[in-house]
């Protein structure tokens, strides 16, 4: 039925006059669609993240699609138009040909060299960037959390990365170490915990773990491309381990430092709101709902888009696998936890 | 025709290996002269071990910009708990002459422009530690194996007036004052 009417949509069109005309931008509109069809269902194939047709359409690898289709469309139309420039035939050798239709060949030549900058220009504007490697520094731990259970945790979530890992600092940490001028910045800072890490990132991304508590928040902090994390909360996010809330408090301030960096962190995450469904970079009005947010971690249509277009599909596929926590408590990582590090997992 | 056969090179190298060791001989010449002093502790159910090693020509002659004589104190925790320290409630002590020279723990708020001077590197060394890890059960929990850590004190050297005879540790977080003195001449 469908392909009786496309037949009688193509048979109608190669009657019109004007089908010389448009054919070739029928078949490059025809390429497009089929370029967008075989990507989705590569995207879908190929990796754990399936993303919806809209989601698709928005992502960078559409756009890649649309750039190059219309840069083919305009080379077709360069090549087509002939503004007063008279094609001459020459049937003797190049230089005369060059001679004849100079001024053509440079029109066409110019606007193709045009065509391909714009093209790039336009693969560029919408490629993802890389993302870098994060250090992870152990400020001072609480007597629930030893540094090598925190490392083995930190060690599995690198296993599902492709692309960048968290790095670990084992050095003590000890205000003792800094200038007397890092003291007091750092005494006078509203967030001063903050301000500790940020001189021990000495400007690269970097989060500190702490179990003391911060200035301004309850769980997390977060300036530029340094976060901090407290386990100072333990009774609010209790009966789950500090492990299982470390975990999605590295992972979802990994991203922060990453989209900071790129200036694409939402203007309105973590801003205080009443209103909470559970988002990824929401606000939490009732600080008891911790628990229920690490419990059904996801990432929204919108956050899926932010990151796919930022950082490309392995990161977000990673970001959406490693929020679901499964692998947290698969047999293996559960297993090693209790055997070694003494801490029980469960759901 | 060889100007060099093998028993002449062995013969030199003979040579050559006997100024060798002449030579350092002279330069080692003071080896025996450091003065040890030792102290214990108990942190938990183990023992803490705390020693200092002097050696009297250098601690003469050195200095930290011509204000301080730098003292390394070895701690080697045997206790199954962490020894917890603080610049701000420790003490630490050394009895010279019969005086009891109280040193800096804490360069950084006791000479700031001094320590604001010295590189990140230097500053993680000479910082006072906030701990001192628990030693850990060895497999079998037949032995323990240690933690080991140095960390050093600053004496005010215009109060130095000689060698110290005895140095006295108070750590708060145990209560108790650790004297760490030379071991009897005997057991030397």
């Amino acid at each position: 039925m469908l392909s009786r009417a496309w037949d009688l949509l193509i048979g109608w069109l190669k009657s019109r006059q004007y089908w010389a005309s448009i054919e070739p931008f029928v078949i490059i509109a025809l390429g497009w669609g089929g370029a967008q069809l075989l990507s989705f269902e590569w995207i879908s194939a190929a990796s754990p993240f399936k993303p919806s047709i809209a989601l698709f359409l928005g992502s960078y690898m559409s756009h890649w699609i649309s750039i190059g289709a219309m840069g083919l469309a305009a080379l077709t139309l360069l090549f087509r138009s002939r503004p007063n420039i008279p094609l001459r035939e020459s049937a003797s050798k190049f230089r005369m040909f060059w001679s004849a239709n100079r001024r053509l060949i440079i029109y066409r030549g110019v606007g193709t060299t045009l065509i391909f900058a714009i093209v790039a220009l336009g693969i560029h504007v919408y490629a993802p960037s890389r993302v870098s490697h994060i250090t992870v520094r152990f400020m001072d731990l609480d007597s629930d959390v030893t540094p090598e259970g925190l490392a083995y945790l930190i060690y599995e979530i690198n296993r599902l990365q492709q692309n960048w890992y968290f790095e670990i600092n084992f050095d003590p940490f000890n205000q003792e170490e800094f200038t007397s001028g890092q003291v007091a910045r750092c005494r006078d800072d509203t967030r001063p915990k903050l301000c500790q890490a940020e001189i021990l990132a000495m400007g690269q991304p970097f989060i500190g773990i702490t179990a003391q508590p911060l200035g301004g928040a309850l769980f997390a902090e977060h300036r530029g491309a340094v976060s901090v994390i407290t386990t100072a909360e333990q009774p609010v996010y209790a009966p789950l381990t500090s492990y299982e809330y470390l975990a999605y408090c590295l992972i979802l301030q990994g991203m922060s430092i990453h989209l900071d960096a790129e200036g694409g962190l939402p203007k309105d995450a973590f801003s205080s709101d009443k209103l909470s469904h559970g988002g990824f970079f929401q606000f939490l009005p009732y600080k008891q709902a911790v628990k229920s947010s690490i419990l059904a971690a996801r990432l929204t249509p919108e956050e899926e888009m932010l990151l796919l277009n930022r950082f490309g599909r392995d990161y977000v596929a990673t970001c959406a696998n490693l929020l679901t926590m499964d692998w947290l408590y698969s047999d293996r990582v559960k297993g090693n936890f209790e055997r070694v590090f003494k801490a029980k997992l469960e759901r | 025709m060889k100007l060099i056969t093998a028993p002449h090179l062995v013969c030199v190298l003979a040579v050559i290996g006997t100024l060798a060791s002449l030579s350092f001989a002279e330069i080692g010449g003071r080896s025996g002269r450091s003065k040890t002093f030792n102290g214990t502790a108990t942190v938990g159910n183990g023992e803490c071990r705390f020693s200092i090693s002097l050696e009297p020509v250098s601690f003469a002659v050195n200095s930290v910009a011509g204000k301080y004589k730098l003292v390394e104190v070895s701690i080697e925790n045997r206790g199954t708990t962490p020894l917890v320290l603080s610049s701000d409630q420790d003490h630490f002590d050394a009895v010279i002459n019969g005086q009891v020279v109280p040193a800096v723990l804490s360069l950084q708020r006791a000479d700031s422009v001094l320590w604001d001077s010295y590189s990140i590197s230097t500053r993680k060394d000479l910082a006072y530690p906030l701990r001192v890890g628990a030693a850990m059960a060895a497999v079998g929990g037949r032995d323990i194996v240690a933690e080991y850590m140095s960390m050093f004190v600053f004496l005010p050297a215009d109060r130095v007036s000689g060698i110290p005879t005895e140095f006295r540790y108070t750590i708060a977080s145990l209560g108790t004052t650790v004297t760490l003195r030379q071991p009897p001449a005997t057991a030397q």
